[in-house]
């Protein structure tokens, strides 16, 4: 079968394979583990494996299903582990069927179940993957509230993840120890004060409409690195397990749109790469940059520079979300640099950038595949662009880049 | 068009040299201000300032000197319609201990007090108002004494308030002052901001996060009831001026450490709502580490956010020449001379003036350069200076002219940029 062509593709981009994930095309959070991918689906309710052993030959072998009503879109895996989200189906609820009302709205009420029962999973599913194509549920576990968004786990006693608890006003970083990975045990919580309206707490946030929650941490040397959506940049110190204790709280929304969703250390030359997500359409959450921060004072982290916006074309123009979604996190496992930072960018694909000046990043490589050939976001309106989700890359800078719609490609970046 | 007359760059860029002085042998030059076709030069060593005739800047020529009191220092000074200010300060760079700079910028205990209060006071202490409506001869109409150390720099663009950096005994360095200017013969102080911790009259401490630095206001300019302070390392200091008795803080971003301070000016782009920092290198062979020139998105007033730096000078190895390398000092954007939001003009020591283009504020970027040649010999008495360019100043005439003074003795070089 001929390969999709991109829209646009730089020289040293090069499109090695493509997968429609059996017709689940739709895929957020992806792990490449051992010749295997794991795709979270944010409209499929489950997740998926690929055989990537071939690349230019993806295969969807496995599609594990989630329980009813319930978000699976975001996942990790390490070792013989994988960690899945078990989250209330936000995107299924009818109010977000204007991603307004997500994006921009409180989200507290989903924690609480409507009637009394709570109709969705709630938690940490923990699967086995000792055989790659063959995940096996070995443990959960249940928190009460919405649920689980994103994990971060590189191995050992240790995850991290955001997660909307009963009382909370959104999703607050939980510790997790993985001691017993049947019975994984949340251990510490850390809210941003305001955040605990159980216990009276009022916020006071700089926005009116916004989302004051922990999209999720990175974690290193014991301190986690938090984005906090619309409150910015949060750095804690979780060294004691039980009581994380903040460093730093950094918030440029306003002036800036906020929607901080990575914060990535590269501790060897202590800088800090912070992604603000764009959540609407047509840049009407403002401009959302991909930020540099000199890192050598971690209660101090200051932003020295942007990454420059793709520019090869009127992206606001093609409609949908124009800007930065996620960045590579230079997982143990998969390819670590601290010169080359992989991005996806929604409607404008997948881009590469060199920070070796990090007062000047420059992109590098970009690869933009084509528009979705299947729709499968149920949501009214949408318009049907490409929306290049997460990105993946392995040792070898094969790039793995999910979509809310178009399948998976992987495409080799050559320097 | 090439001149024999005038100093030759060791570096331009779309900028040349048409014009040069020696300043009568005054060599040494900071701040300076042009009105009418007179320059006017605060001096460095020189003890005093000097009035240069530029109505022809091709042919500059210095044409009064004034003194000041014994042991004052006037480095600094502000020009609108007929007045100027002048600050007169203790002359710190005759003070033995200050032959080594590090004692002047980098303090013991960040602390900057010990030369408030002598025993008793043998300079002049406050600001020197001249009338200057025959402008190659001014004429002192009034004073402002202060008890301490004196004024660093001033901020007057006209009308009855005045804003300056003073260092009044009970402080642990220079703070903000709002003057009213009502009777020019009679400027009082009005109201006073400080950092929480620099009363220490009042018993307050300081908690720098910094050893060894300078907590102490530089300069403000002030836009809208906004002063923007750039408070050495301490850095950026933002505060609300409307009620002059009463000045009030907004905000305080510090990025020194990691970075490392010397914040020297803060510069409103009211129209772009941006603001341009910079923090000035005082130590030899960048010693005190990488001072940027910052560019901050400044739509909430509360909260400037830096979104870039600009490039430093890259044409060959300023570290290796010695001296100072980095940024001193930007164009103001005076009322009355050049005026823009997307040229800014720097002098960056070692490394001569530099003009970016901040069209895109995310990148600025270098369009222009002039690297005046080293002086022959310093004026500067301090022992073991080496003899390199030390652009201190520079002043953007509203016909695009560059005065650029220096502070080693290299003289007032007059440049046109071409961009």
């Amino acid at each position: 079968m001929a390969l999709p062509k991109p829209d646009y593709a730089t020289k040293n981009m090069k499109l090695v394979g493509y997968s429609d994930q059996d017709g689940r095309c739709d895929g957020v959070q992806i792990m490449v583990h051992r010749g295997y991918a794991y795709i979270g689906h944010i409209f499929s309710k489950g997740f998926s494996v690929v055989d990537v052993r071939d690349p230019k030959k993806p295969k969807t072998v496995k599609y594990v299903a989630a329980p009813p009503n319930t978000w699976t879109l975001h996942l990790q895996a390490y070792g013989d582990l994988l960690l899945v989200v078990h989250n209330k189906d936000m995107f299924a609820q009818p109010e977000l069927a204007d991603e307004k009302n997500y994006y921009k709205g409180s989200v507290d009420h989903h924690a609480e179940p409507q009637g009394g029962e709570r109709d969705w999973s709630a938690g940490m599913a923990v699967y086995d993957i000792s055989k790659g194509d063959d995940p096996k549920q070995i443990g959960y576990m249940p928190v009460e509230g919405t649920g689980l968004h994103r994990i971060w786990y590189v191995g050992g006693r240790w995850a991290y993840a955001s997660a909307l608890l009963n009382g909370f006003t959104d999703y607050v970083l939980i510790t997790i120890d993985m001691e017993d990975p049947r019975k994984p045990v949340l251990t510490g919580k850390y809210w941003l004060p305001g955040m605990n309206a159980a216990a009276g707490e009022k916020p006071n946030w700089p926005t009116k409409n916004g989302r004051f929650g922990l999209h999720h941490a990175i974690i290193r040397d014991d301190i986690a690195y938090c984005s906090w959506r619309d409150a910015c940049l949060a750095v804690v110190d979780v060294k004691d397990k039980a009581n994380p204790k903040l460093i730093t709280h950094k918030v440029w929304a306003p002036p800036f749109g906020g929607g901080t969703h990575n914060a990535l250390p590269l501790p060897d030359r202590d800088l800090l790469v912070v992604v603000d997500e764009t959540v609407l359409d047509n840049q009407e959450d403002g401009f959302k940059p991909i930020w540099m921060f000199d890192n050598q004072v971690k209660s101090n982290p200051i932003s020295i520079a942007t990454f420059p916006a793709p520019s090869d074309k009127d992206y606001l123009k093609v409609g949908g979300h124009f800007g930065p979604h996620n960045i590579y996190e230079n997982r143990p496992d998969g390819l670590v640099s601290s010169e080359t930072i992989f991005a996806t960018y929604q409607n404008a694909g997948l881009r590469v950038y060199d920070i070796r000046d990090q007062f000047r990043p420059n992109e590098v490589a970009a690869f933009v595949p084509p528009p979705p050939a299947k729709w499968v976001d149920p949501r009214p309106n949408r318009p049907i662009v490409l929306h290049s989700a997460d990105v993946f890359v392995d040792k070898n800078a094969l790039c793995y880049v999910t979509d809310f719609s178009a399948g998976l490609y992987i495409v080799e970046y050559k320097g | 068009m090439s001149r024999t007359d005038v100093p030759k760059p060791s570096y331009a860029q779309k900028m040349r040299i048409i014009g040069h002085t020696d300043q009568n042998g005054r060599g040494d030059g900071q701040q300076i201000m042009v009105r009418n076709g007179y320059a006017y030069i605060g001096h460095v060593c020189s003890r005093g300032f000097s009035v240069v005739d530029v109505r022809d800047p091709t042919k500059p020529k210095t044409v009064n000197y004034v003194a000041n009191p014994p042991n004052t220092w006037s480095l600094h000074l502000q020009v609108h319609d007929d007045l100027l200010l002048l600050v007169h300060g203790r002359d710190m760079f005759s003070q033995p201990e200050m032959a080594d700079e590090r004692n002047y910028y980098k303090p013991k205990a960040g602390r900057h007090d010990a030369h408030a209060t002598p025993k008793t006071r043998n300079w002049s202490a406050g600001m020197a108002v001249f009338d200057i409506s025959k402008p190659a001869e001014p004429r002192q109409i009034g004073f402002m004494p202060v008890e301490g150390t004196g004024l660093h720099r001033i901020w007057y663009t006209g009308g009855r308030w005045a804003y300056a950096s003073a260092m009044i005994e009970g402080f642990t360095d220079y703070i903000l002052v709002t003057i009213d200017m009502k009777d020019p013969a009679k400027p009082e102080i009005v109201g006073r901001y400080w950092l929480p911790g620099m009363n220490a009259a009042a018993g307050e401490t300081g908690d720098w996060p910094l050893p060894q630095g300078r907590y102490g206001l530089h300069h403000a300019v002030v836009h809208d009831d906004i002063a923007y302070c750039a408070w050495r390392d301490g850095c950026l200091v933002v505060v609300d001026v409307k009620d002059k008795a009463n000045p009030k803080l907004l905000v305080h971003k510090n990025w020194s450490p990691p970075f490392g301070g010397g914040t020297h000016n803060c510069l409103p782009l009211p129209e772009r709502n941006l603001l341009v920092v910079l923090d000035e290198a005082v130590l030899d062979e960048m010693a005190d580490g990488f001072k940027p020139i910052w560019m901050f998105d400044n739509q909430v007033k509360a909260n400037p956010v830096s979104v870039s730096t600009f490039p430093p000078p890259s044409d060959r190895n300023y570290v290796a020449v010695g001296g100072h390398f980095g940024p001193h000092n930007i164009h103001e954007n005076r009322p009355g001379s050049f005026q823009s939001e997307t040229l800014i003009f720097s002098t960056w020591q070692n490394a001569g003036v530099r003009v970016h283009d901040i069209s895109d504020p995310l990148r600025p970027v270098e369009v222009g350069a002039c690297v005046p040649p080293a002086p022959k010999k310093l004026v500067d008495p301090r022992p073991n200076r080496p003899v390199v360019l030390h652009s201190a100043d520079v002043f953007v005439d509203r016909n695009g002219l560059c005065y650029c003074t220096d502070w080693s003795g290299a003289g007032l070089h007059i440049m046109e940029y071409s961009g």
